[in-house]
């Protein structure tokens, strides 16, 4: 059911299939995405700079878990956040500018982030996915997670994959899930599944 | 072919148009607007303008307050049955009073507080924006449909607060004159927020004590994946999930009786919304009556999708949509599709739709029971 993947830090990116990217940072992660676009999918980052980090690592992420698919298109692709962080620190970076201004003006580039559908919006908007996109929280049991996938998949036949993402303030993890049966193992969260498919992947 | 039908068994609405649907349809009926100043929070510089708020601040946390006023209102839930909650920043005042300490995680404070009064049911939050409403429910659609639970109950809520109002306002949303929003309209300026509360109590099967009151047929959800706030003006995504959500119905354009739109009564929500209805009912002869509830009750964010789905229940029921309020002189264009008259319905089903930041869209198509 995974076909691509990545678990990224503002550090380091691991690939499921593809080789570790080591940087200094969300921006120059960009910069070697933008430097070797021959070696990753092409995607819209216009807003990446004035994003917070949870954003940049979903608009980088998504670039990076659609690059390690061996074929990639964006058609019939839905996004689905799951758990993660929410918007909490994006709430609090909204609250703490306002009232730092006196309470007399709200600044819409921190307003904006603070619905918890945002980075997957903008990582939608990254890689022109139109299917599908929303955030969802659950207990943390990928058993649930799998079970809005499997709802997804049976209910709407021009859904081709769905990508997941969990995202936290300075690490996500992004998969690419296909129509092909079996299940996520089961784990508390998608950095786990990542793993474990890495593991079994290597010969 | 065509999903199974999904049963409405129970409706529940509070928001500004009233406490309940008998209040509530007479301020549909009177083009009403009843917005008041926000007396339960105040900025020094900011305009906030009127709102459509519900309550004095109580002692606990608004939002948490509203939702138990939903809560109680609610029939009994089974253990095997499942819980939808959409809402876009959930106890978000639990922020506005938190003067030092961590930061309160303010979906997952709603969350719980369902997940309390529910403890054996699983509880799933959904956000999508201002489309978290319909969002939900197309989630939960799709959970009865693939059999994972007996019933599910969709929870739509949203506060009126500082941090919504001041962030409204900082992106030029919020109407310029404070006191009125004109859905549609060619004077429309923008929205003015209001707070509210819905429930959906869903099922396959149309027996049962309550019977049914009204029918889920499709929904549909698309993203435009163009810009973070701003619609596509032309409306060709949202255009493209209307026609595939009536496909999945198996209807046609003309065999809705008429729409709820979204609505907002900002520039460019309005004029995309009228764009992508009048690419799906091109070449038809009369348009379908078109209204938003959002002119009597203000833009409740996430609790928008389940009170159109509940308002539109009633308005199916009267077989017609009410007068838009707000309404002085339709926008261009939007002649055909609004009236400050109520209009009847030419056959019991309705087009709901949603859209949100992201370019998030979702239509959802609800028939009526005599």
């Amino acid at each position: 059911m995974i076909t691509a993947g990545v678990c990224l830090t503002l550090q380091q990116a691991v690939c499921l299939r593809r080789e570790t990217l080591a940087y200094d940072g969300l921006g120059e992660l960009k910069k070697l995405i933008v430097a070797a676009a021959d070696r990753f999918v092409p995607g819209d980052l216009e807003d990446f700079r004035r994003a917070c980090d949870m954003v940049r690592l979903a608009q980088l992420g998504a670039i990076l878990a659609a690059s390690d698919r061996r074929t990639w298109s964006p058609a019939g692709t839905a996004l689905i956040g799951w758990n993660g962080c929410g918007c909490t620190p994006a709430n609090q970076a909204y609250w703490d500018d306002y009232q730092q201004h006196g309470r007399e003006t709200g600044r819409g580039m921190f307003f904006v982030p603070t619905l918890p559908s945002i980075p997957v919006c903008e990582a939608a908007i990254t890689l022109h996915l139109q299917g599908p996109v929303c955030y969802i929280r659950t207990p943390p049991q990928t058993r649930k997670l799998q079970e809005h996938l499997d709802d997804l998949f049976s209910d709407d036949a021009t859904i081709r994959q769905i990508m997941l993402a969990e995202i936290h303030v300075d690490h996500a993890c992004l998969l690419l899930c296909d129509r092909q049966p079996g299940p996520l193992p089961d784990h508390n969260d998608l950095t786990a599944v990542f793993w474990q498919a890495k593991k079994d992947l290597t010969p | 072919m065509t999903a199974a039908l999904v049963h409405i068994h129970h409706a529940e609405a509070i928001s500004a148009a009233g406490d309940d649907l008998a209040a509530a349809r007479a301020t549909f009926a009177a083009g009403a607007q009843p917005f008041v100043v926000p007396t339960h929070f105040a900025a020094r510089g900011v305009h906030h303008g009127l709102c459509a708020a519900l309550q004095p601040s109580p002692r606990e946390s608004r939002a948490i307050a509203l939702l138990k006023r939903l809560l109680s209102r609610l029939p009994a839930f089974g253990d095997d049955d499942a819980i939808y909650l959409a809402t876009t920043v959930g106890a978000i005042d639990c922020l506005e009073q938190n003067a030092s300490g961590p930061t309160p995680d303010c979906i997952g404070i709603l969350l719980d507080a369902v997940q309390r009064h529910f403890p054996r049911c699983s509880v799933t939050l959904v956000a999508a924006a201002c489309a978290s409403g319909q969002s939900a429910t197309a989630a939960a659609m799709r959970a009865l449909r693939g059999g994972r639970c007996r019933r599910a109950l969709v929870i739509g809520i949203d506060i009126c607060s500082e941090f919504v109002t001041s962030g409204f306002v900082s992106l030029g949303a919020v109407s310029r004159t404070l006191t009125v929003t004109r859905p549609y309209d060619a004077q429309r300026d923008g929205l003015l927020l209001g707070e509210g509360a819905g429930a959906l109590l869903l099922g396959l099967d149309a027996g049962g004590a309550g019977g049914t009151i009204g029918a889920l047929l499709a929904a549909g959800e698309s993203c435009d994946a163009a810009h973070i706030t701003a619609p596509n003006l032309a409306g060709e995504q949202l255009a493209a999930l209307i026609t595939q959500t009536l496909g999945r119905a198996g209807l046609r354009p003309e065999q809705l009786g008429g729409i709820i739109g979204h609505g907002t009564g900002t520039i460019h929500n309005d004029q995309s919304e009228l764009a992508a209805l009048d690419l799906v009912f091109a070449g038809q002869g009369a348009c379908p009556p078109l209204l938003s509830i959002k002119g009597n009750t203000g833009h409740t964010l996430a609790a928008t999708g389940v009170l159109q789905i509940v308002y539109g229940l009633d308005f199916l029921r009267q077989g017609q949509l009410p007068p838009q309020a707000g309404l002085q002189q339709p926008a261009a264009g939007a002649e055909r599709w609004v009236a400050a008259q109520a209009r009847p319905l030419r056959c019991p089903r309705l087009l709901s739709l949603n859209v949100g930041f992201g370019g998030l869209n979702s239509a959802l198509i609800l028939e009526g029971r005599a």
